[in-house]
């Protein structure tokens, strides 16, 4: 018996396949203990891909309609938001915190890295946050090392979710925030702490095209419309899975209280996206 | 196969208990298949709870029940069954017949369910969830969690496939069993996880793909 390959079992699990190749599929799924494994191999991987947003529309659309209708892989794909969350931190370990590894014990003893040491809630005022509360935004923090002054810089890793403020220790610290394009809702405005004294915010947009040629335009307005900050000619960077465009924002100049941002294409014909933040001090 | 499997819809909605001299004839049976009757009972249960997860994921481990329990009646009737894999997914499918049209078509609204929002309550999930995640990696075999992280943070297609091969690579395995390996690491995740926050929420454990 032929294994099947891992886009037939995803297709299968999408319930994308022609009726006779499903039911082949599933007598062998049946009298094949490979195939029960391949196949709970090939659904984590398809819950990681929803997870982070690398599915197509089609296939989220399959995915949400067979799939995520069971607690079960609810409750996975938002494990596997939080284990991704784990593994971009794990990447950033070395320039966040240096001194955290350096004085690890547990890391002199040979033993896993120190897990349980990572999510240091900060409460100092002082400490440059964001915690993106919000379900359309995700947060990713990195050291704060000479940020250009450029609207335009290529991420060392995809954005990865929100979960919390990162450690207590560290000054300078840069905040990204990240608006997915399919979660911008209405006029839903999400929450987003910064500190109060944050140099830059690190913005990243999603877009759903591509096209590297394209060009956009974002922009920042408070609640009478007065525009907070903008930048143009944003070119899209592919990261991830995600296609967005990013700017760095004065924290200042991003301030507190209800925003609008917006991102448009610099050309007629292409999808352009609002979305309504709020923006908090963190919480005491 | 089809035709004796058919006639189980006559038994459509009701629950009734197997009798113990079925169980003991569909034991019988399964004594043909191998050298334990159980184990092989239990490998076909792991499999049609497979195949439900596809049709009707909610109910996957009840029907699975629900078709040995109705296996074992045709058994014990006398009727032939030539493979018991393939008959029990044939009763498989009547039973998904069966549920998808007893069932209201589930919200897909669901989709909100796997975000957080930003209430009291969800900010308190989240943070629980993580706390949760963070002790079972630290319950991990040694390297586990290294191992977990690496494997399942490659990206998608072919960059995943290809940072997947070296890892196997580095470590000296063939690429079947790295895969078998974090799959295993993600179950016991995934169930430590389960476990931890139904026991923070007073609840009982939920049912995981792992079951």
């Amino acid at each position: 018996m032929i294994s099947p390959t891992p886009e037939q079992l995803r297709s299968l699990l999408l319930h994308r396949l022609p009726e006779d190749e499903a039911q082949r599929l599933e007598e062998q799924l049946m009298q094949d203990a490979d195939v029960a494994d391949l196949l709970q191999h090939e659904r984590t991987d398809l819950v990681d891909d929803y997870a982070l947003g690398r599915l197509g529309a089609d296939e989220r659309a399959a995915f949400e309609r067979h799939l995520l209708v069971d607690p079960v892989i609810r409750q996975r794909v938002k494990v596997a938001r939080a284990l991704h969350d784990i593994a971009s931190r794990r990447a950033d370990e070395p320039r966040l915190d240096g001194r955290v590894q350096a004085s690890s014990k547990s890391a002199a003893a040979g033993k896993v890295a120190p897990w349980n040491r990572w999510p240091v809630r900060a409460a100092a005022v002082f400490v440059v946050c964001a915690v993106a509360v919000a379900v359309s935004m995700r947060v990713n923090k990195e050291a704060d090392v000479a940020p250009p002054a450029t609207a335009e810089q290529p991420l060392p890793q995809p954005a990865v979710d929100a979960l919390d403020t990162g450690p207590s220790d560290v000054t300078g610290t840069r905040a990204s925030i990240v608006l997915l394009a399919d979660l911008q809702r209405g006029g839903e405005a999400r929450i987003v702490r910064v500190a109060p004294g944050a140099g830059q915010v690190r913005l990243q947009a999603e877009t759903t095209s591509s096209d590297s040629s394209l060009s956009y335009r974002l922009a920042v307005t408070d609640e009478s419309g007065a525009r907070l900050f903008s930048a143009e000619d944003l070119r899209p960077i592919e990261s991830g899975g995600y296609v967005f465009v990013e700017a760095l924002i004065p924290g200042a100049k991003l301030g507190t209280g209800r925003r609008t941002v917006t991102l448009e294409p610099q050309a007629p014909g292409v999808e352009s996206f609002t979305w309504q933040v709020d923006v908090r001090p963190p919480p005491n | 196969m089809t035709a004796d499997a058919s006639a189980d819809t006559s038994n459509s909605g009701r629950s009734r208990e197997l009798s113990e001299s079925a169980f003991q004839a569909l034991l019988e049976r399964l004594r043909e298949e191998g050298p334990s009757p159980q184990v092989t009972y239990e490998t076909l249960r792991k499999r049609l709870i497979a195949f439900f997860r596809l049709h009707v994921p909610t109910q996957a481990e009840a029907l699975a029940d629900e078709a040995l329990d109705r296996m074992a009646r045709r058994v014990h009737e006398g009727t032939p069954v030539r493979n018991v894999y393939l008959y029990a997914l044939g009763i498989g499918r009547l039973l998904v017949r069966e549920s998808r049209a007893r069932s209201v078509r589930e919200d897909t609204a669901a989709r909100d369910a796997t975000l957080f929002g930003d209430t009291e309550a969800d900010v308190v999930a989240r943070e629980a969830l993580h706390d949760a995640l963070l002790a079972c990696m630290d319950g991990l075999p040694p390297d586990g969690a290294d191992l977990i992280v690496e494997y399942y943070s490659g990206g998608s297609g072919v960059v995943r496939i290809e940072k997947r091969r070296q890892l196997a690579e580095r470590r000296g395995l063939a690429l079947n069993a790295l895969r078998n390996r974090a799959l295993r690491l993600r179950d016991m995740l995934e169930n430590c996880i389960a476990q931890r926050l139904a026991a923070r929420d007073g609840s009982p454990p939920p049912h995981t793909e792992d079951d």
